[in-house]
């Protein structure tokens, strides 16, 4: 897994496949980068100018990945601005919980990126609780910054998350609009959730090991707006492990 | 946080005021018909999650005769109204709006509520936003729109749009 290959040569050519590879291309609309991701089980979408050799690490380390994402997407220098972690488990309390995060938030550095980090807590929080199989496992969630980004990532000790259903819903939503592709007649989730969280962000990771751990992690500029954010394209991260 | 929809009366007309965070856990109360035009204060709207956008878009839909008057439409909620198509109902206006201001010089965040047609004028395309700096914040501050002004305010244009055709 983690040969580089280039998106313009891959189309050119048609040959092989693109599953376990770093693809590269300029401009990868965000909706084109969901479609690669959903035709080849696992791969790594990388578009204007983020570092492909850093994507190639990170397929290479998903595990060490998992433990310590910021090693990798992060630069050294925090701006000052302290980092956020909160464990929870099925049973928690959400309002608790996104009352811990609002107070965190309340910092004016992160005054353009506020309402997307709280909306994607909450999301992050419904979907990782819902999911949970039992109720003494914890799922951590957690935000950091260098003096650029902000990465907004939520993991369990279970990996039991289906990438593929994720994307499914982000791609219905590009493909028939966000209204359409809305759940109606559902009690559960309404089925847009993924797609609200991959739109606010400049890049999305799902990691998976069945059994072992799953994650999901959003990255963005702290200073770039929502509406500016959601027309910008997004590097995809999907690493999906066989399991035992 | 819990989500509550106060009915009272204002100017002769329904006038409800949403507060809380509308989520799984936001129950909109059935009113019946409403009468031709209600007023809808999104003031106290604290955030609206994905969930929250079915509950909303299903509630507003079974008041499909009903012209509604949003005002006070907090950065949460605009921030819907721009990515998700028909989350404004069909017969909809935006009365007004809180805008986010950044001063540099204070480092402070404010906000203020402007009026569509007052101070948030629509002119075919585009969108102008008229405002008194001195009046943001304190004297010599220069605040700034803390948005991509075009396209945060790109879903008035598109009501605008429709209103006109309709």
């Amino acid at each position: 897994m983690g040969k580089v290959i280039y998106l313009k040569d891959f189309l050119k050519n048609q040959h092989g496949t693109l599953e376990g590879k770093v693809v590269v291309g300029s401009d990868v609309r965000p909706a084109q980068a969901v479609n690669l991701a959903i035709t080849n089980r696992s791969l790594q979408v990388v578009t204007d100018g983020f570092d492909e050799s850093l994507a190639l690490k990170i397929s290479e380390n998903p595990d060490d990945f998992v433990r310590d994402p910021g090693e990798y997407l992060l630069g050294q220098d925090s701006n000052g601005i302290g980092s956020f972690q909160q464990k929870f488990f099925r049973q928690s309390k959400k309002d608790d919980f996104l009352f811990q995060i609002e107070t965190y938030l309340k910092s004016g550095q992160h005054r353009r990126v506020r309402d997307d980090i709280y909306l994607i807590a909450d999301e992050l929080f419904t979907n990782f609780a819902k999911s949970s199989a039992e109720d003494s496992k914890t799922m951590v969630f957690g935000i950091e910054n260098d003096k650029d980004t902000v990465m907004i990532y939520c993991r369990d000790q279970q990996g039991a998350l289906d990438p593929h259903i994720m994307l499914q819903s982000i791609q219905r939503c590009y493909q028939q609009g966000v209204k359409a592709s809305i759940r109606m007649d559902s009690k559960g989730g309404a089925g847009i959730g993924s797609f609200l969280m991959y739109s606010v962000s400049t890049g999305m990771a799902i990691i998976v090991e069945p059994g072992k751990h799953s994650m999901v992690l959003l990255w963005m500029p702290r200073k770039a707006h929502h509406e500016d954010r959601v027309d910008m394209n997004k590097n995809l991260f999907v690493i999906s492990g066989k399991g035992e | 946080m819990s989500f509550t929809i106060k009915k009272e009366e204002k100017d002769g007309k329904p006038f409800l005021i949403f507060s809380g965070a509308i989520d799984e856990e936001a129950d909109f109360p059935q009113f019946g018909p409403l009468g031709p035009e209600v007023i809808v204060d999104l003031k106290e709207v604290q955030s609206i999650n994905s969930v929250g956008i079915r509950s909303w878009l299903i509630w507003f839909t079974d008041q499909k005769e009903t012209l509604f008057i949003f005002e006070g439409c907090p950065k949460a909620v605009v921030m819907q109204m721009n990515m998700v198509e028909g989350f404004l109902p069909e017969k909809s206006k935006v009365h007004s709006m809180v805008m986010p201001f950044y001063c540099e010089k204070c480092d402070k965040e404010i906000d203020r509520l402007f009026e569509v047609g007052k101070q948030i004028l629509i002119q075919g395309e585009d969108v102008e936003v008229k405002f008194d700096a001195s009046q943001i914040c304190e004297p010599g501050c220069e605040p700034e729109l803390d948005i991509n002004k075009a396209k945060y305010l790109r879903f008035l244009v598109r009501l605008e749009q429709q209103n006109q055709a309709a």
